[in-house]
């Protein structure tokens, strides 16, 4: 093997024993080279989602099935879908990509009940989850059962009707899912169905009701896999290279003055470990 | 291996402060904030293990230190971005 190479990569008495990978300053420019390629992937998320294809596999029929699941186990009484209650969490989601928030107040104070009077859902009791950025039904339902505010929406004996919808648009400037759950309990006295008049400017935005099936894509779940999968290569070949030092140095029997790189393998398998598990997706 | 059995109580505590940081990673999972405390304070407290290492059997050198902080900056660096790519 050239000696560059034997220097770059292995103990050698021409690196004083220490890989010249290993050295300091090559962790600031594996620091560096991350940073500059995670600017990258933060600069154009259209190429990080079309090579890693993050297709997002939700649709309300499974986030109502998944919660009524949950619910069951509980004792629960099963949630009906309510279709008003639908077109509610479709009215947030494409308010919310129309002026670029996510929370349940808007920017100017408007409350997720908002929605329940607009469509004419006159409630006792009224509850709102919302999530981003999943790809899979079941890590959504499972992020709320993890969370106590929503598991206590999701669990409540209060709410009878459920109503939910999956909305796909650009939210700051990123493609992005989002879903919108919404619990009601409906007043005796129901309110008639009012006309609704808003001077809002809806983008077109896809969402998508019981029933229908189409391909969502997430640029940010892109940028969490592009991320991830950097991660892991750079993880995965600077163990490998502790491991061979570890090996050389103990074969050769070499007596040199250096951190130790077991304690180095053993604090990078631990952040490997924690990046294979990581899970993308936020909820509020 | 003889120098793990060596120093078993340093690696114990190691693997001691890697757990936590774990278990606190994967308990606070879908709150970005706190697992951003427990990747800062799992680094920093990764290069003071390495400093208490290294100055209570060797001697201790900046180059040392440095190296600790690389690798403690590098892994930082990944779940960071983790974290707040979502």
């Amino acid at each position: 093997m050239p000696t560059v190479l034997l220097r770059l990569f292995f103990p050698h008495p021409h690196n004083k024993h220490r890989a010249h990978i290993l050295h300091p300053l090559s962790f600031a420019f594996f620091v560096s080279l991350f940073i500059g390629l995670e600017f990258l992937i933060l600069t154009h998320p259209d190429v990080a989602s079309k090579v890693l294809g993050a297709t997002a596999n939700i649709t309300p029929a499974s986030i109502i099935e998944l919660t009524n699941q949950r619910r069951a186990k509980e004792g629960l009484p099963t949630l009906k879908e309510d279709s008003v209650l639908d077109k509610a969490a479709q009215e947030k989601g494409a308010d919310m990509m129309a002026r670029n928030y996510w929370a349940h107040n808007a920017p100017d104070g408007t409350t997720p009940w908002h929605f329940f009077n607009e469509v004419g859902y006159s409630y006792r009791y009224a509850g709102e989850n919302l999530a981003r950025d999943f790809t899979q039904s079941e890590d959504i339902v499972d992020a709320w059962i993890a969370s106590s505010s929503h598991r206590e929406n999701l669990l409540s004996q209060r709410y009878e009707d459920i109503g939910v919808a999956v909305v796909e648009g650009n939210l700051k400037g990123i493609n992005t899912i989002l879903v919108v759950q919404m619990f009601g309990t409906k007043l005796n006295n129901v309110l008639p169905m009012v006309e609704k008049t808003t001077t809002l400017r809806v983008e077109p935005v896809n969402s998508l009701v019981q029933g229908e099936k189409v391909q969502l894509v997430s640029q940010v779940g892109g940028m969490f896999a592009a991320t991830k999968t950097l991660g892991i290569g750079l993880l995965v070949f600077i163990i490998f290279i502790l491991i061979a030092d570890i090996f050389v140095v103990q074969i050769k029997r070499i007596d040199r003055h250096a951190s130790r790189s077991s304690a180095h393998v053993m604090f990078l398998v631990v952040i490997l470990f924690i990046v294979l598990i990581f899970e993308g997706g936020k909820i509020f | 291996m003889r120098h793990f059995t060596r120093h078993l109580s340093h690696y114990l505590s190691l693997t001691g402060l890697l757990l936590v940081a774990l278990v606190g990673l994967i308990v606070f999972k879908y709150d970005p904030t706190f697992q951003t405390a427990i990747v800062i304070s799992l680094g920093i407290s990764f290069v003071i293990w390495g400093v208490v290492h290294h100055w209570l059997h060797e001697g201790l050198k900046i180059r040392l230190i440095l190296e600790y902080l690389g690798v403690a900056a590098f892994g930082m660096a990944i779940l960071l971005a983790l974290i707040w790519s979502v």
